[in-house]
């Protein structure tokens, strides 16, 4: 905790910090009040960012590498060969093909190619990711230590293999602060892919808030009436109705504050008029009923039905108008074991036109400038087939690649280098605590200096290792 | 020495103004551990130039003719001159490290300390407590905390009202508001001890017991769900049970922390002691797919030791698995010494599917009188049964479609009966149907069947259930009715449409790919008259090849060459054997649309399933994976069912293992053997007695160690008064917080100690202090002067935890079931959770689907409610349970708008308030005023004040008003219960209810 960084807020703003994370009112108008609670810390941002917030669309389960992005001309060759020793290394193999007689270099399904003038590489199977390439920075040299679903994905959001740290979200939302009254400072959004349903399974840890105030934990975004959970007023409670029995609570707490001097009710009156704030302004974001036909040509049709990634994405536009600090979509389904074309081929299609749309627009409504999307998963895929050739592929943990788009990031831009098989990274590593800390870095926040006492240690987003921004990509 | 600490404890909140002396322990310390012992502390790793600052020799040892710290002069001191330097290459801490510069007062305190002689101390914690205190606990926390406020200049706080003592009492001793009747009884009782002996039937109450361990099952890491990747569920309420039974004895809390580190080592250890020590298989654990089972063994055993160092010692020896610690004395060899107490259990680093990981110990629970185990897994049986026929209910509004989508059809093709059909196909007894081919073996793999069938009449019904090796079209007067795929899954169709009046020909076109194939069928005709006839395959059936450019169905009606088949054998036979899908309950659409015709409350059970069975067959996937995941629910829990008894995961010895330091915590990189031993900065374990578990426990509870006592005292303090003594409870060491009053802990602690490590006694205590029952008013001096409330002026104002928030909303409703432990329970949570991050429809895992309980489920203790760790209960978790996936002894308070959307709209607290609306309609006398002050009593256990009452006598009487103009919208509020005029009223009343169940007050212990 840092109590005294907290209480330097609240002195400056003459505000008096009670319970953690939250200011109370002490006779300030209520938007001053407002500004106080959501303001996040002190002296941040550390630098000039170039992000406002941030749109990650996290694809749960391990998209391929190979399939999709990281051009190998070579490997066209090298299909069916086994893969030399040399290569593969001491790595570690997960237990699913840790026991496989032969490891065959499998070529990509489809094949990868140099898009738009900048020659950034994607796949067949992305044909809309391909029309962004010169918008895009894609880092073929990400890496991770873990080799399962779990530890891989609890690593990547949480910065720990192991279960009990804040998301990167959580973080964001607590150095940073809100910009938007009537929503929560962190939204996530859940979908599921048809290339493997159900996915792997996903976890609340995923963009929990591990050991800082749950009050910055993602709030889950579902389609609907009832965006948020337990938004949506009970059948027979009319607004007016709603609305007048938060002002008699606010008459009763005032007397109550005025009897016992704590600040903290008042606060709660307060947070009455936000819950009532964003019963309407929640639902306005998930309506998309005033979105023209253009919208849903460019998102594609399956915008139109809640649940979807597609909707999820226009949804995630929606709140970057609204200045949602961070917004996360987890998209289940990409863990091709088996069926690799039938199921990559799936999860692309999903997910394909969305995603390169969202930039777009963006780009178009001159939102892109400072708002910072990514794309990617926990880990990449292995080269080597799994079983039979051109039937699946296992976890690949040493290098995979992610792309970012806007907020301070190049257009037209390739990052790092792997060998011939897309199994070693051989220029330019960037390990996941990299990546987030250069997400960070856009947001004007330098990881190390962000830290939250817990157990004794100053924790920051990326832990106790060394991290280097990915320079080569910002503007 | 006492001087001193007093001193330091101040210093807490004086700014730096005298030169007195300079405690290392209390000022210096904490400013070197933040900002020189990363590099110049206790870890050799990332030591730079050698130096270590944390302990004389090396602080004051010359190097290249200077001395980091020359005791006594501070101009020649090193570390003055580095901390003070604006040259970057110079400065400390260098810029690299991100940490600032020290501020002027903390580069004072340094010089004055050096100037006095740089004097150091051991760390505080690690000196074992002294000093019993020389009069009654209550007398000495009184006296400690009056001593503190009279140095500041601060009085306490008068005495709180008999009302809110009774109601802050039983809120923190039982997690529920007092009952009227409870109230009363207080406020009459005018002797002397009215108070402590309220304080004492408090604590003997079994909710005290539950509340206690509720406290326990954030430490504990307690859940209901293996916690990684799958999570599919586990059975440790047993544990569960056994820590309320615990706290319900009052266990000694020495035996209470030696049983479940090493319940199984003691001397002709019980079931229950064994049980006791699933404390440390609280873990998580996983199954997923490709796991290096030795990394999760580890990180298993990783987690006991965060869990026993932070629960027992408030050490953050985690800290230690990589490298030795940067801030206290822990070495990482001290770490892998620890972790050989835990290295040679059975565990391994997999996890069973569904449910418990050896080694476990099938036991009764101690609570099983409350419990009645077999009756509440009886009753959840009961429950997915119930949810298996009424699928419905999990998809209304899908149902609602499927349902209408059949009645149209049924509609459109109206049909005259004057019986009702038979509704399902049955295999009788006794009746044989023959495998038929051609020939034994050969290479026959095309032909057509047929025979023909005469009828009277129409049938009133007609099913045929047929199969065949590999596969077949069937066709009813030369219209196909269906095929099969695949043999070992037969078909079952309703053929009642098929068959007319007079000859009807049955067709069939079979083929195969194999060696052996056959064709079985049984068609069961129910006729008018009441008579069952069935046609079976057998060898009057009659065979040909199929005609080229000829269809099948024109094929079979053509007259030719037609031989009587083979017999291979009757139905059962190898090496088809039995098959599935006899037992079917598919319907004729008319036949459905019938009983979907009929009210819910008047269909029959068989009915009920029936519908169930074809909305799951005939609607969306989602149905289908509903209806698979509810038969693996029930699977496991009847097998669970049996033996009458619950399995606990625990601790063995069964496997010693060569226990080696792991180089930065990796699994698979092991380095020196090290042999089990307690960290080397306290009292070692005796020689002559082996060095196991039993022996780490009891010396955790050895009068010399200086944590055990002063940790559980602080937790303790901090359950009564929301902020413990030590503020970081979860951390003693060099980089905690220091305590507010450390000679009050430390009294606190060696009496504990002394006293048995009774806990009742100490809570006893405590709350019979004059310090637990002050007002808890904050006036705008205090909140000055004091605005954490560190030093006690008052007493606190804290929201109730998020557990009790539920307790107290059903409670104050009525609504609350009471009983102890058994299974955990299912109360409504919104849809869809789970299977939107789980395995949902994949493999057959337990705890992947959500499904709502039904009766005293709903309501039982939130405690009982089913933890599932990846997704842990919304509400819970909005008012900031924390997930159980690791330890935690301290949760932080927020204050939301989704907390406020919790109370106003989870229909669990809009149910509440229901409940107390009818409540003050039923109990609350006759007029307004006496309702809403019967419902504000309930809530807060005080009569409204006049102010109050009027706002909310305004309040009801608008929405009465309200109401009546829309009764729509009551009856809507209510979900259609009473009569249309009472509806009003109890909408009104509900609507009141729920405001007072959302006053601040209401959810505070003041």
């Amino acid at each position: 905790m840092r109590p005294s960084r907290i209480s330097s807020v609240a002195s400056r703003r003459q505000f008096l910090t009670t319970s953690f994370g939250t200011l109370a009112y002490l006779g300030l108008p209520s938007s001053d009040m407002w500004a106080a609670m959501h303001a996040g810390l002190a002296d941040f941002p550390h630098h000039r960012p170039t992000a406002k917030r941030v749109i990650y669309l996290f694809q749960s389960g391990g998209p391929s590498h190979v399939d999709l992005f990281d051009y190998k001309p070579a490997l066209g060759k090298l299909h069916g060969t086994p893969l030399p020793d040399s290569v593969r290394g001491n790595q570690r193999l997960t237990g699913m093909t840790a026991g496989q007689k032969q490891f065959l270099a499998n070529a990509p399904i489809r094949p990868v190619r140099p898009r738009g003038h900048s020659g950034v590489t994607v796949g067949d199977l992305l044909p809309h990711t391909a029309g962004i390439a010169d918008d895009i920075s894609l880092v073929k040299s990400v890496h991770t230590e873990a080799i399962n679903h779990d530890p891989g994905i609890t690593f990547i959001n949480t910065g720990s293999q192991i279960p009990g740290r804040p998301s990167l979200g959580a973080w964001c939302g607590f150095g940073l602060g809100s910009l938007n009254e009537n929503m929560p400072a962190y939204v996530v959004m859940i979908s599921q892919g048809s290339g493997k349903n159900p996915g792997q399974p996903i976890f609340s840890r995923l963009w929990g808030s591990g050991f800082i105030p749950s009050s910055y934990q993602g709030v889950q975004l579902r389609g609907g009436s009832s965006p948020i959970l337990y938004l949506k007023d009970p059948a027979g409670v009319d607004r007016e109705r709603r609305r007048k029995m938060i002002d008699d609570l606010a008459a009763l707490n005032r007397l109550r504050f005025e009897e016992t001097g704590d600040p903290e009710i008042e606060t709660r009156s307060f947070q009455y008029d936000m819950a009532y704030r964003m019963q309407e302004s929640a639902p306005e974001i998930t309506d998309t009923s005033d979105e023209p036909d253009s919208t849903f040509e460019l998102y594609g049709e399956d915008a139109r039905t809640p649940g979807t990634y597609a909707y999820n994405c226009l949804l995630a536009r929606r709140m970057a108008e609204r200045d949602v600090r961070f917004v996360q979509l987890f998209h289940r389904g990409w863990d091709q074991h088996n069926t690799l074309l039938k199921n990559l081929s799936a999860q692309c299609r999903d997910t394909d036109q969305a995603s390169a749309a969202l930039v777009v627009d963006l780009k178009q409504r001159g939102l892109l400038d400072d708002t910072l999307v990514i794309w990617g998963g926990e880990f990449g895929r292995t080269v080597y087939s799994q079983g039979r050739l051109n039937s699946g592929r296992d976890h690949h943990g040493r290098c995979f690649s992610m792309w970012l788009a806007g907020g301070g990031v190049k257009g037209g831009c390739m990052h790092g280098q792997t060998d011939d098989y897309c199994y070693n990274i051989v220029e330019d590593p960037v390990h996941t605590r990299d990546l987030n800390a250069t997400i960070l870095h856009c947001l004007g926040i330098d990881d190390k200096r962000f830290t939250f006492k817990f157990q004794g240690l100053n924790h920051s987003p990326t832990g106790v290792e060394e991290t280097h921004v990915v320079r080569d990509i910002l503007v | 020495m006492k001087a001193l600490v007093l001193t330091s404890a101040i210093a807490l909140w004086a700014d730096w103004a005298s030169a007195a002396d300079v405690s290392f322990d209390s000022v210096i310390r904490p400013i070197l551990s933040e900002s020189c012992f990363q590099c110049h502390g206790p870890s050799k790793d990332g030591r730079r130039a050698g130096l270590r600052l944390d302990q004389t020799t090396s602080a004051f040892a010359i190097r290249d003719g200077k001395r980091a710290i020359a005791p006594g002069k501070p101009e020649l001191s090193e570390l003055i001159h580095r901390i003070t330097s604006t040259d970057p290459d110079v400065r400390m801490p260098p810029p690299e490290t991100k940490k600032p510069p020290l501020q002027p007062a903390q580069v004072a305190q340094l010089r004055e300390w050096i100037q006095q002689g740089a004097r150091y101390e051991d760390h505080w914690s690690f000196v074992p407590p002294r000093g019993n205190p020389d009069r009654a606990l209550r007398r000495f926390i009184d006296q400690r905390i009056r001593e503190h406020l009279q140095a500041k200049g601060l009085p306490p706080s008068p005495r709180a009202d008999q009302t809110t003592l009774i109601r802050r009492l039983s809120l923190d001793l039982r997690g529920l508001p007092p009952t009227i009747e409870e109230i009363e009884t207080f406020l009459a009782d005018a002797s002397k001890n009215a108070w402590e002996s309220l304080v004492d039937r408090f604590l003997a109450s079994p909710e005290c017991a539950e509340r206690l361990a509720l406290e326990w099952l954030d430490v504990a890491r307690y859940s209901d769900t293996n916690g990684y990747s799958i999570d599919d569920h586990r059975d440790m309420w047993g544990w569960r049970d056994w820590s309320i039974h615990a706290f319900l004895q009052n266990k000694p809390y020495d035996d209470f922390i030696v049983e479940q580190l090493a319940g199984d080592l003691l001397p002709d250890a019980t079931a229950q002691q064994k049980m006791a020590t699933g404390f440390l298989r609280n873990s998580m654990n996983t199954h997923e797919g490709g796991t290096i089972r030795e990394e999760y063994r580890v990180a298993y055993i990783a987690d006991k030791i965060d869990t026993v160092s932070t629960a027992f010692m408030g050490l953050t020896m985690k800290c230690a698995q990589c490298h030795d610690h940067k801030y206290d004395p822990i070495s990482q060899k001290d770490y892998y010494r620890f972790f050989a107490f835990f290295n040679n259990a059975s565990e391994n680093g997999g996890g069973a599917q569904n449910g418990n990981t050896a080694p476990v110990v099938r036991a009764v629970s101690p609570l099983e009188e409350h419990t009645a185990y077999g009756d509440s897994i009886r009753m959840r049986i009961d429950r997915l049964k119930y949810l298996q026929s009424h699928l419905s209910e999990l998809e209304p509004e899908r149902f609602a479609e499927w349902r209408a989508k059949i009645l149209a059809r049924a509609d459109a093709a109206p049909r005259a009966r004057e019986v009702h059909a038979t509704t399902k196909f049955s295999f009788p007894v006794g009746t044989q149907p023959r495998w038929i081919w051609p020939e034994k073996k050969g290479t026959i793999d095309h032909i057509l069947l047929r025979r023909s069938v005469e009828l009277d009449e129409a049938p009133l019904s007609a099913w045929l259930f047929f199969t065949c090796d590999d596969h077949a079209d069937v066709y009813f007067n030369g219209k196909n009715v269906g095929r099969v795929k695949l043999w070992m899954k037969p078909k079952t169709v309703d053929v009642t449409d098929k068959l007319t009046k007079g000859v009807n020909l049955i067709g069939v076109e079979a083929r195969n790919a194999g060696s052996v194939a056959g064709f079985l069928a049984v068609l069961q005709i129910h006729h008018r008259s009441g008579k069952v006839q069935y046609v079976l395959s057998d060898p009057e059936w009659k065979w040909r090849k199929p005609l080229a450019a000829t269809s099948a169905a024109d094929a079979l009606a053509k007259d030719g060459d037609w031989q009587s088949p083979l017999s291979l054998g009757t139905y059962g036979v190898g090496p088809w054997g039995k098959l599935e899908g006899i037992e079917s309950s598919e319907l004729s659409p008319s036949a459905l649309a019938e009983i979907l015709r009929k009210p819910v409350t008047q269909r029959s059970e068989v009915e009920a399933t029936q519908v169930s069975a074809a909305f799951a067959a005939q609607s969306t996937r989602l149905v289908q994976r509903f209806k698979k995941a509810l038969s693996i629910e029930v699977g496991e829990l009847e097998k669970r069912l049996k033996g009458g008894k619950t399995s606990v995961m625990v601790m063995d010895s069964a496997k010693p293992r060569k226990n080696r330091i792991l180089m930065r915590g990796q699994y698979d990189q092991p380095g020196e053997e090290v042999s089990a031993g307690v960290p080397s900065l306290f009292q070692q374990l005796p020689d002559d007695a082996p060095t196991d578990r039993l022996a780490l426990a009891r010396w955790l509870v050895d009068k010399s160690h200086p944590l055990t006592a002063r940790v559980t005292v602080n937790r303790y303090w901090q359950l009564l008064f929301g902020s413990g003594l030590v503020k970081t409870a979860e951390d003693f060491g060099a980089q905690g917080e220091r305590p507010s009053h450390p000679e009050l802990l430390d009294g606190m602690a060696v009496a504990f100690r002394e006293n048995g490590w009774n806990l009742r006694d100490l809570l006893r205590e405590i709350v019979l202090s004059k310090t637990y029952q002050q007002q808890s008013r904050l006036g705008a001096e205090l909140r000055r002067a004091d605005p954490y409330n560190r030093l006690l002026a008052r007493a606190p104002r804290q929201r109730l935890s998020a557990e009790l928030v539920r307790d107290n909303a059903l409670a104050i409703g009525g609504l609350l079931k009471k009983r102890l432990g058994g299974p955990s329970v299912y109360p409504p949570q919104p849809d869809g959770l789970w299977r939107q991050v789980s395995h949902f429809g994949y493999g057959a895992f337990t705890a992947q689907a959500y499904f709502p309980g039904a009766h005293e489920h709903l309501v039982r203790r939130s405690m009982y409610t089913f933890w599932k760790r990846t997704a842990p209960p919304p509400a819970m978790a909005i008012f900031d349970a924390p997930t159980r996936e690791t330890c935690v002894v301290r949760r932080l308070a927020t204050n939301t708008p989704l907390q406020a959307l919790v109370l106003m709209n989870d229909p669990q607290f809009l149910n509440a308030a229901r409940a107390l609306g009818e409540r003050m309609i039923r109990e609350g006398g006759s007029s307004a005023t006496e309702r809403i002050s019967h419902a504000f009593r309930l809530a807060t256990a005080r009569f409204p004040r006049a102010e109050e009452l009027r706002i909310l006598e305004a309040g009801l009487a608008r929405e009465k008003r309200r109401f009546r103009s829309d009764p729509t919208a009551a009856a809507a509020l209510v979900l259609h219960r009473g009569a249309a005029d009472e509806q009003v009223d109890l909408a009104a009343y509900t609507m009141t209810a729920s405001t007072i169940l959302n006053l601040d007050e209401t959810i505070t212990n003041q």
